[in-house]
């Protein structure tokens, strides 16, 4: 979930729920803001509270208690609401620990039906306040007053600001994975697992966050002002889940399946410079004007705090003249360019110096494809050309490698490669009957066998055609075991 | 040593004599019948607990005890059939150590009485009679 601020640093708009819920709002300038931490599963309460919240708060969302823990662990958590119906964990078990681990954060309760004796429970565990879900806003608010009196606004403080400043003075590009603190880990993965460390030592600074949607200052061919400490290269992966790999790091979260969109696109043109209206084309094809720029901005502000949640003072995403871009400062590269590069590079030398000495390049290739072309994202039309195009190209690659191997006493290799493509395309014909030639010289003719009845099943219920003139043939041969010709 | 003072308060409380004799072991125990009184019990001499009956859902009652807690901010209040909530909440809100719904048991709230003047023991808390106003 993202928010974009208005001039005054108001909230003024959020996009579509997802994901796990991770936000900043702003408080006007000046004034004071305290960071509360909602754990709740439930997405509904969990937009709510940031609705209501998000002009005096930074409201920080997780769904369950390990990921809260690992928040309030980085200190950077002034007030926590937790909901009651959590997965796999009583919710006083989770307010216990918390307790026990830091006994002076407030905690507020939140249930649907509780019990007088849940309550009480609750009280004794050390909870501030106990609220009845649905949420009413005010009670909310009042509560939290309540327990922090002075909690109307501010400036971004607490150890979470300093802790994700130091991260990067500590040199992100170069350490990624040891300076990057507590609270920003949030955002990578490693090995699927959250990490736990912890933030920084303590200390008090503001992080400086772009409150609106103007022009920036930053000149796109050669900008001076640009923070020479921050990351010079960032790469793209797009084939399978697009994700941005850095280091041993992954950065997964997205600001919404929108700013996530957009910032693959801005990221696979980065090349060039895209028109605002191009954009509100692209994803808003059926909004007003007004609206489409409005959640636009929203998009591209949370694309933005989401780099700066690394490198708060580099400018990644750039607007000018009615063009957003890339900072061409950055060495951006992409996987789909490295395949793309290997392809054309494995074609030329094939035509060169013959199949063999362009193997490498047709392997590098077939190496990067880890998957389609944003295959999370198929419903986004702008991918779907590239998707289909690249996935031919893929299958061709494959196609030379499994024919060379097949041919080149690697048949098992070729087996493999073939397996892949029909798992791409199940009415390649040509590769069913490579694929049977293969097993045969492998010694398995019940394989083989096996494999043409595939090869007909195939092309009947897909195509409802019977096999050519050529597979009929070879399916005889191995049927009579006589002896294949190459 | 002095002996820590303990008020029952309350027409249920003041009369429940396993409590009395679970508490009478350790603290000095005054009864009050009506909790109308016990602000007139209080400013008559230091007190370190209350255990207060409130009526079902008395609101006037939960005033009260926010009353107290605003003049004796050090005072120890366990709270004794609470019902609703709300009413919960806002006692705890209010200061309250504890709330026991009845029926109760004696020896757990007598238990708790103990474990609560502990408390206040350990942080060296000295509860005056005097207003903090």
């Amino acid at each position: 979930m993202t928010r974009i601020t208005n001039n005054n640093g108001v909230a003024n708009r959020s996009d579509t729920p997802g994901d796990n819920v991770f936000s900043l709002s702003q408080a006007p300038p000046g004034v004071k803001r305290k960071v509360i931490l909602l754990i709740d599963p439930d997405e509904t309460t969990s937009r709510a509270v940031q609705l209501q919240l998000k002009t005096e708060f930074q409201v920080l969302s997780v769904p369950d208690a390990d990921r809260a823990m690992q928040l309030i662990r980085s200190e950077c958590v002034d007030i926590v609401i937790l909901a009651r119906c959590l997965p796999h964990l009583d919710c006083l078990d989770v307010l216990r620990k918390i307790k026990q681990e830091t006994p002076s954060l407030p905690v507020i309760i939140l249930a649907l039906s509780p019990s007088e004796d849940l309550v009480i429970e609750a009280f004794r565990a050390g909870a501030q306040d106990f609220l009845k879900k649905p949420l009413v806003p005010e009670e909310l608010v009042q509560s939290i007053r309540r327990i922090q009196p002075d909690v109307i606004g501010g400036e971004l403080v607490g150890k979470r600001a300093h802790s994700i400043r130091n991260g990067y003075k500590a040199g992100w590009s170069t350490r990624f994975g040891e300076t990057l603190t507590g609270f920003s880990r949030r955002f990578l993965r490693k090995d699927d697992r959250l990490l736990t460390e912890s933030a920084s030592p303590s200390g008090r600074e503001t992080i400086p966050v772009s409150t609106e949607e103007v022009e920036t200052d930053a000149k796109p061919d050669s900008s001076p002002t640009m923070v020479q400490s921050g990351p010079t290269a960032l790469r793209f992966n797009f084939f399978g889940s697009f994700h941005i790999p850095i280091e041993n790091w992954v950065i997964d979260y997205w600001p919404g399946k929108k700013g996530k969109a957009i910032l693959a696109y801005l990221a696979y043109n980065h090349k060039r410079r895209i028109y605002r209206d191009v954009l509100m084309d692209i994803f808003w094809p059926d909004s007003s004007p007004d609206s489409a720029r409005n959640c636009l901005n929203v998009c591209v502000h949370g694309i933005r705090q989401l780099f700066q949640e690394f490198v708060p003072d580099q400018q990644f995403v750039l607007f000018k003249n009615d063009c957003y871009f890339f900072n061409p400062d950055l060495e951006i590269t992409m996987d789909v360019e490295e395949f793309l590069l290997r392809w054309r590079l494995g074609q030329s030398t094939e035509r060169e110096k013959g199949i063999e000495a362009a193997l490498g390049e047709y392997e590098l290739a077939a190496a990067l494809y880890k998957g389609d072309f944003m295959q999370d994202d198929i419903y986004e039309e702008w991918t779907t050309l590239d998707r289909e195009n690249l996935k031919e190209i893929y299958l061709v690659v494959l196609d030379r490698l499994s024919k060379y191997y097949s041919l080149d006493g690697k048949p098992m290799t070729a087996v493999n490669l073939c397996k892949t493509i029909l798992a791409k395309d199940n009415c390649r014909e040509d590769i069913h009957r490579r694929l049977m030639k293969c097993y045969c010289r492998l010694g398995y003719r019940d394989r083989a066998l096996r494999q043409f009845y595939k090869c007909s099943e195939a092309l009947e219920k897909e195509l409802e055609v019977e096999p050519t003139k050529a597979t009929l043939e070879l399916f005889a041969k191995i049927k009579q075991d006589l002896p294949e010709k190459n | 040593m002095k002996k820590h003072c303990v008020v029952l308060s309350g027409p249920t409380v003041a009369k429940d004599k396993t409590l009395i004799k679970g508490l009478e072991e350790t603290f000095l125990v005054l009864k009050n019948d009506d909790n109308d009184h016990i602000e007139t019990l209080l400013r008559s001499r230091v007190v370190d607990l209350v255990l207060m009956e409130v009526s079902a859902s008395n609101l006037s009652d939960i005033e009260l005890i926010r009353n107290m807690k605003a003049i004796w901010r050090d005072l120890a209040i366990i709270l004794v059939d609470a019902t609703g909530r709300k009413l919960i909440a806002k006692a705890f809100e209010f200061g309250v150590k504890d709330v026991f719904k009845k029926p109760y048991k004696a020896d757990l709230l007598a238990e708790r009485s103990k474990s609560v003047i502990a408390a206040l023991s350990e942080n060296s808390v000295k509860v005056s009679p005097v207003e903090n106003r």
